[in-house]
C-alpha cells in the first residue's frame, strides 16, 4: 500500500466504511452471550445494560490499544512496537498491582496507578531512545524486554504477598478480562480514550512525517520534541486506562495497525483512526468469542488469553510470509 | 424483583435461633462492610419490593450448595459453580462458572431471587455487580467453626428452613464434641494437616482445622505464630518435628506426600502419613461432622499409614 497522502475525500470514504463495519461488529457483539446468540437480550433490560457496557468497554479498550500500537510503530519506525512488547502495558500492570497491594485500588486509584505505571515505563523508554543517537531498531525492544522482566517480577512479588482472595482477582485481571464495568469506570475509560485518541489524531500529520525519519520531519517543520511529548503522554493515558479496566491484553496493538497499513494506507491520518476502529472491532469480536466459549468450557476464557491464542499465530503467519518473501516489507 | 423482606424474615429467624446471624445491608458492599465476617444480605440499590424467602437460588460456593441440599432446598437451586460436586444431584444443575470467573450474564439469565456467595473466594467485586444488576446477595463466610454455624443458619433463614438448619448445627456441634472427647491428640503426637502440595500448604493457626484440633488436644506441628494457611518448603518440613501427616486433600495427593516425606526425612524419623479415600477437612461446612469421624479413625495409632 502506498505511503502517498490520500485525498481528504478518500480518507473520509474509507473511514466512513470502517465506521459502518465497526458499528455492525458492535451490534453483533451485543447479541452474543454465554447461553445464546440472538435478539433475546433485547427483551431483558438488565441483561442488555450489562452486555452493552461490556461491549462498549471492549470497543474503547481495543481502540485505545490499537491507536497506541499504530502511533508507537510510526514514532519509533519499528514494526514490532506495541504497548505490550515495549513494556508499557507491563508498567501499567505493575502500577495496578502495587495499588492492589497497598490497598489503594478503590475508586480512581487503580486507573491512576496503572496510568502512572504506563507513564513511568514510557518515560524510561523515551529516555533511552533520546540517548540512542544511532537510532538502533533493537533499542526499544531491548528496553521493552527489560521493562517487562522487571514489571512482571514485581507483580509476582505482589502476588505472593497479598491475600489469597486478592491473588485470584489479580490473576484474572492481569491475564486480560474485559468484564462488566460499573458505569463510572466505563465513563472514565471512554472519556480518557477519546481524549487520548484525539491528541494522537492531532499529531497524525507529524506521525506520517516521522515515519520518514526524524531529520526529514524536522526539515519539514515538525517540532519533534513537542510531538513526542504529546504522543508519549497520550499513549500512556490510553494504555493506563486499558490495563486498569481490562488487564493486560497483548497482540491487539501489534496486529491491528499492521492489518490497516497492509490493506488500507500508510498515511497516518487514515491509518491511525482506522487502526483504532479495527482494534475496537477486533476486541469486541474476541470478547464475544470469550462469552460464547462459556457453553464449551463452563467458564469464560479471559479475553486477553483469547487475543494471544488467536493473535500470536496470525502474527507468526505474517512474519513467515515476510521472511519467505525475502523481507520485502 | 426481590427482597427487602428477606430482612424481616431473616431477622425473625435470627431471633428465633437465638443468634443474630444475618445483617442486612443497604450500603455498597465495600470491604469495611464485610470486615465483620458475619453473613450479610446485600440488597440491590433502591429496592423496595418484599418477598419472604428465596425460591430461585444461585450458589457460588460448593459448601453453600451442599448446605442447601442438606436443608432439603436442592429444588430451589437454579445455578451452581463447576466446583459444586456434592451431592451428585448438584452436578446436573446449570453452571455459572468457577469462583472468580463467574459469568454475570449466566447468573442473570437464570433469574435468581437470591445469590449466595462467599467473598473470601474472590467474589467481592462480583457481589457489587450483582447488586447493581438488581439481584440481592447473601454474603457468607466459613473459615472458622463459628462462621460455619452462622453460614448454615443464614442459609436456613433465607430458604425457610431455619429449624432444619438448627438441627444441622446441633449435629455438627455433637460431632466436634465427640471428636474432642475422644482426645485423639493424646496418641497422635504432633500432627501436620496437608491441604496441598507443590507448594506444600498446611493448616496453620486460626484455620478451622487448628480450631477443632485444639479443642481435641491435638498438638499442631505448625508454629503458633505462622499464617493461617502457610506454604512450606521441603527444607522447612524436614526441620520440623512431625509425628503424623494427615493428607486432607485426599488420595490424589497421597503419593506426592509420600514422596515428599521420603525426601525430607531419614527413614527412622519419617512421620506416619494417613489419608482417607476422599478429601477430609478441606471444606468447612456441615459435612465437617462426617469428616471428623473419619479423622478420628485415621489418627488412631497404626491406622491409615502405608508400609
Amino acid at each position: 500500500m502506498s505511503a502517498a497522502p490520500l485525498t481528504a475525500v478518500a480518507r473520509r470514504r474509507a473511514l466512513g466504511a470502517l465506521t459502518a463495519a465497526f458499528l455492525v461488529v458492535v451490534l453483533v457483539g451485543v447479541l452474543v452471550g454465554p447461553d445464546d446468540v440472538g435478539l433475546a437480550v433485547l427483551s431483558e433490560p438488565a441483561l442488555l445494560r450489562l452486555r452493552l457496557a461490556r461491549v462498549l468497554l471492549a470497543a474503547v479498550v481495543g481502540a485505545g490499544l490499537a491507536a497506541t500500537g499504530a502511533t508507537l510503530q510510526a514514532t519509533l519506525r519499528n514494526p514490532l512496537a506495541d504497548p505490550y512488547v515495549l513494556g508499557v502495558s507491563g508498567g501499567a500492570a505493575m502500577g495496578g498491582a502495587l495499588a492492589v497491594a497497598l490497598g489503594a485500588a478503590a475508586g480512581l486509584g487503580l486507573h491512576a496507578a496503572a496510568a502512572i505505571g504506563a507513564l513511568g515505563a514510557t518515560a524510561l523508554l523515551a529516555w533511552f531512545l533520546a540517548r540512542d543517537r544511532g537510532g538502533r531498531a533493537e533499542t526499544p525492544l531491548l528496553v521493552g524486554v527489560t521493562l517487562n522482566a522487571f514489571s512482571w517480577a514485581l507483580v509476582s512479588v505482589v502476588r505472593v504477598t497479598i491475600s489469597a482472595e486478592s491473588t485470584q482477582t489479580l490473576s484474572i485481571w492481569l491475564v486480560g478480562a474485559v468484564g462488566y464495568p460499573a458505569p463510572a469506570d466505563l465513563a472514565i475509560a471512554a472519556v480518557v480514550t477519546a481524549v487520548g485518541i484525539a491528541l494522537l489524531l492531532s499529531r497524525a500529520g507529524d506521525l506520517t512525517l516521522l515515519r520518514a525519519g526524524e531529520d526529514e520531519a524536522v526539515r519539514l517543520g515538525v517540532d519533534v520534541a513537542r510531538a513526542r511529548l504529546v504522543i508519549y503522554g497520550a499513549c500512556s493515558l490510553l494504555v493506563g486506562v486499558a490495563v486498569s479496566t481490562s488487564g493486560v491484553i497483548g497482540f491487539l496493538g501489534l496486529i491491528a495497525p499492521h492489518a490497516v497499513r497492509l490493506t488500507l494506507s500508510r498515511d497516518e491520518r487514515l491509518a491511525l483512526p482506522a487502526a483504532a476502529l479495527v482494534g475496537g472491532a477486533a476486541l469486541v469480536g474476541f470478547d464475544a468469542l470469550a462469552r460464547g466459549a462459556f457453553a464449551l468450557f463452563q467458564s469464560e476464557i479471559p479475553t486477553g488469553a483469547l487475543c494471544a491464542v488467536i493473535g500470536a499465530p496470525l502474527f507468526a503467519v505474517g512474519l513467515w510470509r515476510k521472511v519467505a518473501g525475502g523481507g520485502a516489507r | 424483583m426481590i427482597a427487602t423482606l428477606f430482612v424481616a424474615a431473616l431477622s425473625l429467624a435470627a431471633t428465633a435461633g437465638g443468634e443474630a446471624n444475618v445483617e442486612p445491608a443497604r450500603a455498597p458492599p465495600a470491604a469495611a462492610d464485610l470486615a465483620s465476617r458475619k453473613p450479610q444480605l446485600l440488597l440491590p440499590t433502591g429496592t423496595s419490593t418484599r418477598v419472604s424467602e428465596a425460591h430461585r437460588i444461585v450458589s457460588l460456593a460448593p459448601v453453600v450448595t451442599e448446605t442447601l441440599f442438606l436443608l432439603d432446598r436442592g429444588d430451589r437451586v437454579v445455578g451452581v459453580t463447576r466446583y459444586c460436586d456434592t451431592p451428585a444431584a448438584a452436578q446436573a444443575l446449570p453452571k455459572v462458572g468457577g469462583y472468580v470467573d463467574v459469568s454475570l450474564e449466566r447468573v442473570l439469565s437464570l433469574k435468581p431471587d437470591l445469590v449466595m456467595a462467599m467473598p473470601s473466594l474472590g467474589q467481592r467485586e462480583l457481589l457489587e455487580r450483582l447488586r447493581a444488576a438488581g439481584i440481592p446477595v447473601l454474603a457468607l463466610f466459613g473459615d472458622t467453626l463459628g462462621e460455619v454455624r452462622e453460614l448454615v443458619r443464614a442459609i436456613g433463614s433465607a430458604s425457610a428452613s431455619a429449624e432444619r438448619a438448627e438441627r444441622i448445627v446441633a449435629d455438627l456441634d455433637a460431632a466436634v464434641a465427640r471428636f474432642a472427647s475422644a482426645r485423639p491428640g493424646a496418641r497422635a503426637g504432633r500432627v501436620l494437616t496437608v491441604v496441598g502440595v507443590d507448594p506444600v500448604v498446611v493448616a496453620g493457626p486460626g484455620s478451622f482445622v487448628a480450631e477443632i484440633f485444639s479443642q481435641a488436644g491435638v498438638t499442631s506441628a505448625v508454629a503458633a505464630d505462622a499464617p493461617q494457611w502457610p506454604s512450606w518448603s521441603i527444607e522447612r518440613l524436614s526441620r520440623r518435628h512431625v509425628d503424623v501427616i494427615l493428607v486432607a486433600a485426599g488420595p490424589e495427593l497421597r503419593a506426592a506426600v509420600d514422596r515428599l516425606v521420603a525426601s525430607a526425612f531419614p527413614a527412622a524419623e519419617r512421620p506416619r502419613v494417613v489419608s482417607a479415600d476422599h478429601p477430609v477437612l478441606m471444606r468447612p461446612g456441615p459435612a465437617l461432622g462426617r469428616d471428623l469421624d473419619t479423622v478420628l479413625a485415621l489418627l488412631a495409632p497404626g491406622d491409615g499409614s502405608r508400609p
